[in-house]
């Protein structure tokens, strides 16, 4: 009877669950269109934006993953509070060196003279929320300490908004880089 | 013979992962007791024995009020989970679009998710996943459904909660067993959950009374949850127009790091109408695509449910077989409409 029931199981297991075909070829990314590269822009050329664009954008996405490495390192504290994002030891292994990384290599680009302003504004972003991670960190210490960390979290808090600011900013930027570069080399 | 054949048509691409599900269901069938051996054993805890004999009540509802199938031979045993979730499962989206990640097998057909046993091969599965650019999460189930091939047992993950949770997570596991459709998840999901909250309210309302304590506690517990699904429907609302602006890549990618910030301080801010801090977890969600996608499909769709239900002047049994005969159309969900408006 036993020996029936788990001859049963195993052919179930087999049968419900065989080939888990996995979808690879169904790329997470999606290819940006071509553009015509010889036309000039209010940036420099498309050919010169185009080619600050390409190598800041891997950055962006470091930091976009850097961002879901914060959010795991939240679900794994399983610490539920309403005043703070997660602790120290864990934003501090988790999230705070990527962070430091993805700066250090926006500090060696050398961007085209006319996109100087936005380069400076994606480093400021970096730095606020680097800083506001900071500021995470040690009220977690000071928490651990038994000492007044409301204050240093509200300070956090803050600077994390203002990291956002910064992020609706460079949005209006990025769309009028893109829409200069699409309208000089005649995208639709 | 059968066994050889099936493994020659899954192609062997992934022995190891059925190995790894048939160990996981033969380790519980093993370990499983039936609830006669748990109710009569003097250690069982009084606390285990009234929830253990409550099922028994909510299987006969289940059976003879609401229609579901597999009432009778699921849940006549066992399982201690030993605080563990019974299960994980994984799922995935590309991270600047909704797009649920679907693994295809044959009999139950593509699925959003892929359950394992032990959390180690759920991590390396979602690492994976993450590696190839998703946002991908390993989330830790309380039940499932074997959708009536095997008989599953009483989980006790399933009955560590309210009562009314218990209630609601039978009927929905044995909604499944019931109403079962290929490639529509979102379908089986969001009939499950209906069915599970409107006959859960239901049978607590039949063994207390309307206006009793425990369903007055029941209502509250769901318009909070409502307040809170309305809540995440409305970032989830914000993150779709800004994946269907057409910007590029990078762009969408920055500004969502700044819509997920500002969910969670929106939710800090709004706590005390979002349930009073009920749902402060969400603070510590790893927020992502997958995450919403995997919420949504548990808590969409009530309303078209609900039209049918009150179409059939809220008999949860007629509703029940209208729900499994539009299981059975080409379009299931077009069917819901049409038996939601029909005269």
């Amino acid at each position: 009877m036993l020996r029936s029931r788990v001859l049963a199981l195993l052919l179930f297991a087999l049968f419900a669950t065989a080939c888990g075909k996995t979808d690879e070829k169904a790329s997470a990314e999606t290819q940006p269109p071509t553009v015509d590269m010889t036309a000039a822009t209010a940036y420099g050329s498309v050919a010169e934006v185009s080619a600050y664009l390409q190598t800041i954008n891997p950055h962006i996405t470091t930091f976009s993953k850097l961002q879901q490495e914060y959010e795991e390192a939240l679900a794994s504290t399983k610490q539920g509070n309403a005043d703070r994002r997660g602790t120290g030891r864990n934003l501090a292994a988790a999230v705070r060196p990527g962070l430091q990384s993805v700066l250090e290599e926006l500090d060696n680009i050398e961007p085209p003279p006319l996109l100087a302003p936005f380069h400076r504004d994606t480093r400021k972003m970096l730095v606020t929320r680097i800083d506001a991670l900071a500021r995470t960190i040690e009220g977690w210490e000071v928490e651990q300490a038994e000492g007044d960390f409301e204050a240093i979290y509200q300070d956090a808090e803050t600077k994390y908004e203002s990291a956002n600011q910064l992020i609706l900013q460079l949005n209006r930027q990025m769309d009028s880089i893109n829409t200069t570069v699409q309208e000089a080399a005649g995208s639709p | 013979m059968l066994g050889w054949l099936l493994l020659v048509h899954a192609g062997c691409a992934e022995v190891g992962y059925y190995l790894h599900l048939a160990r996981g269901q033969v380790r519980i069938t093993l370990a499983r007791r039936s609830l006669n051996d748990v109710l009569a054993d003097s250690t069982t805890s009084s606390e285990l024995r009234d929830k253990l004999l409550l099922v028994e009540e909510i299987r006969r509802f289940a059976g003879d009020e609401v229609g579901l199938h597999g009432a009778t031979s699921n849940y006549t045993d066992y399982y201690d989970t030993g605080g563990q979730p019974i299960a994980w499962n994984v799922s995935a989206s590309p991270p600047d679009r909704f797009e649920s990640y679907r693994w295809s097998f044959p009999l139950v057909g593509a699925l959003p998710y892929k359950g394992y046993f032990q959390r180690q091969h759920a991590v390396a599965e979602r690492d994976r996943l993450v590696e190839l650019g998703y946002d991908a999460i390993a989330s830790g189930v309380p039940a499932y459904s074997t959708l009536g091939y095997l008989s599953d047992p009483v989980l006790s993950t399933m009955i560590d909660g309210p009562e009314d949770r218990l209630v609601e997570v039978v009927l929905h596991e044995l909604t499944h067993a019931t109403v079962y459709v290929e490639d529509e998840t979102d379908y089986n999901e969001s009939v499950a959950s209906f069915v599970g909250k409107v006959g859960s309210l239901t049978f607590l309302a039949q063994r207390y009374g309307e206006n009793s304590e425990q369903v007055e506690k029941t209502r509250l517990r769901r318009a909070d949850a409502a307040a809170f699904q309305s809540f995440l429907r409305g970032v989830t609302a914000q993150l779709d127009s800004l994946y269907e602006s057409g910007l590029p890549r990078p762009q969408i990618l920055l500004q969502r790091v700044r819509l997920f910030d500002e969910a969670k301080q929106q939710y800090s801010n709004r706590r005390q109408t979002l349930g009073g801090g009920r749902y402060d977890g969400f603070l510590n969600w790893e927020l992502n695509n997958a995450r919403l996608l995997s919420y949504r499909r548990y808590h969409s769709h009530f309303d078209r449910f609900d039209a049918v239900l009150t179409r059939v002047h809220g008999k949860l049994a007629t509703a029940v077989i209208a729900f499994v005969t539009c299981g059975d159309a080409e379009d299931p969900w077009t069917c819901l409409d049409e038996a939601g408006t029909a005269e």
